[in-house]
């Protein structure tokens, strides 16, 4: 499913003394089973561009298209639910999201609300809890009892058992230890690769980016000033953001930019690249 | 971001921001007293335009101050409306069933209507240019003589300082907690009052875990930065009272008297 934005601007408290523009004429397409990176500084409207792809907030002006479904200022909340079951949204800290008594009954809040039967939305959240690494063991528990990469990863099952077509993520590994990032990046790497679902992730790890997504879009001052590949962005020399470490590595070692070979941009490319270059045996590695 | 202004600070730098907030706060108490005394229509017309030019003084804008108040103007409106109807004497203009409209019944519902009016936009303006920790400071000030009985002022001011601190920081929350669910496809429009009293748990368990593992943070961390009750405690920001205040005292209790000879004796 497409989501494509049309000059779309976002004031918050219009005619107010307390007026704020977050977005300015936003012109872009999130292209279908593709993985997007969002980048950008704080305050440089990353996170109310998100809350615009599924109508939790409505533009100001232009209008978002999601699907076949046209969002502008003059849409009605009934026509959102739709919009909201298509597009799956998981916040920052979503472990903040959590309230029923069970963590199986928390997972099937979504699908409950969505219409699904009692029986259809236990069948999901028990699929869902599996994908993300839940025993079934824990499933009667309290979700209060978890431990805080279990917290979220509950949550992430409660949004993805809503079955969405695109999943929008708010720094979802903010506060995960490297291995629970790690965990989190492969398991929305293999639901994009294996269902075809459109990913689009608010990140500030270049790391990520690098690794993980197909196209990264830029954001400064509530535009977006660049909409390309990984590498694009980050074998630009006048780059636009802070290179992921194992580029910043490179560069220092070979003290220019001049240099034949592509500028690696992840750890495996480096390592390769390193190998290549000052190795014997570098077939000997892979 | 919220609509409803009532209570919401302002940040600004006109004069009545810069005015001593015990000061503002007699004035306010001082116009909502003189409206309750009052029965005279020049009186309510006086006080109006004395409303009126502390919303210009204020400079938050015509149309966000009405914005924010609006709601309270319904309720207000409606509460006459029924006092309106339901009161009798005087002479009987109109009579069904149960309602009766009479001229007594009206002009006690109008005196009703610009009271509450009157005493709604002076707390709004006194909220909206007043720093909250201000006005904690100042009713702990006022509350002063409380301590000769007992009381320990310092943590009661500490507590109404933090209380009101957290509001912000609550209603964003709250506003999060919202869009989360909302995401999870809860519909809070069009719902019967039961499914509406349900989905609010949803809303409100997080809610109440966050405020918990907050305020357990808060105590942690002023623990940590040697907070501990039971001494003589003293203020970062002190309140100063300029020469400036006191004659603006003086001049509004010369006003508040003259009214009071005028319009209600």
């Amino acid at each position: 499913m497409e989501i494509k934005l049309k000059h779309v601007g976002y004031t918050y408290s219009l005619n107010s003394p307390l007026e704020f523009t977050a977005l300015q004429d936003i012109n872009l397409a999130f292209p279908t089973g593709k993985f997007t990176a969002v980048v950008g500084k704080t305050g440089s409207g990353k996170s109310t561009l998100i809350k615009l792809l599924n109508g939790l907030e409505l533009p100001t002006t232009g209008e978002v298209t999601v699907g076949d479904q046209v969002i502008t200022n003059r849409t009605k909340a009934k026509q959102l639910k739709q919009v909201r079951k298509n597009v799956g949204m998981v916040f920052q800290f979503p472990e903040n999201q959590l309230f029923a008594e069970t963590v199986l009954k928390d997972v099937m809040f979504g699908p409950l609300n969505f219409g699904k039967s009692e029986n259809e939305a236990k069948e999901l959240a028990e699929k869902w809890l599996a994908e993300v690494g839940i025993q079934a063991s824990l499933f009667e528990q309290s979700p209060f009892e978890l431990s805080g990469g279990q917290m979220r990863r509950v949550a992430l099952a409660g949004v993805l058992a809503c079955e969405p077509e695109v999943l929008v993520l708010d720094e979802p590994s903010a506060g995960l230890d490297p291995a629970g990032n790690q965990n989190l990046m492969q398991l929305l790497k293999k639901l994009q690769t294996e269902r075809g679902m459109t990913i689009i992730m608010v990140t500030h790890s270049m790391e990520n980016v690098a690794e993980f997504a197909d196209q990264v879009l830029v954001m400064k001052n509530g535009k977006v000033i660049a909409d390309e590949t990984p590498r694009e962005l980050f074998s630009d020399s006048q780059s636009l953001v802070e290179l992921p470490e194992a580029s910043q590595f490179y560069l220092k070692l070979m003290k220019s930019r001049q240099f034949n070979n592509e500028l690696p941009i992840t750890k495996n490319e480096l390592i390769k690249t390193l190998v290549k270059q000052f190795g014997q045996k570098g077939d000997q590695y892979e | 971001m919220n609509k409803f202004i009532f209570g919401q600070y302002l940040p600004g730098t006109t004069l009545i921001y810069r005015l001593n907030p015990l000061l503002k706060l007699i004035t306010a108490v001082l116009l909502i007293i003189a409206s309750f005394v009052n029965h005279s229509w020049i009186g309510f017309v006086i006080l109006l335009v004395i409303c009126g030019l502390l919303i210009r003084m204020s400079k938050v804008g015509w149309k966000f101050f009405l914005k924010g108040t609006k709601f309270f103007i319904y309720i207000i409106l409606l509460t006459s409306i029924i006092q309106v109807l339901f009161s009798k004497g005087g002479q009987v203009y109109w009579h069904w069933g149960i309602f009766t409209i009479s001229s007594f019944g009206i002009h006690i519902a109008t005196l009703a209507f610009f009271r509450f009016l009157i005493a709604i936009v002076v707390l709004t303006i006194y909220l909206m240019t007043t720093d909250p920790a201000d006005i904690a400071q100042t009713i702990q000030g006022i509350c002063y003589p409380l301590k000769f009985v007992g009381v320990n002022l310092d943590d009661i001011g500490l507590v109404a300082a933090i209380g009101l601190r957290f509001v912000p920081t609550l209603t964003d929350e709250v506003t999060n907690i919202k869009n989360a669910q909302k995401a999870r496809g809860i519909d809070f429009q069009k719902q019967s009052i039961f499914s509406r009293i349900k989905s609010s748990v949803a809303i409100f368990v997080p809610l109440f875990m966050n405020v918990f593992r907050r305020a357990e943070q808060l105590a942690s961390s002023m623990i940590l930065r040697g907070y501990t009750d039971g001494k003589k405690r003293t203020h970062l920001r002190q309140l100063k009272w300029s020469k400036f205040d006191s004659l603006a005292l003086i001049g509004v209790m010369i006003g508040f008297c003259g009214f009071i000879l005028i319009f209600c004796i």
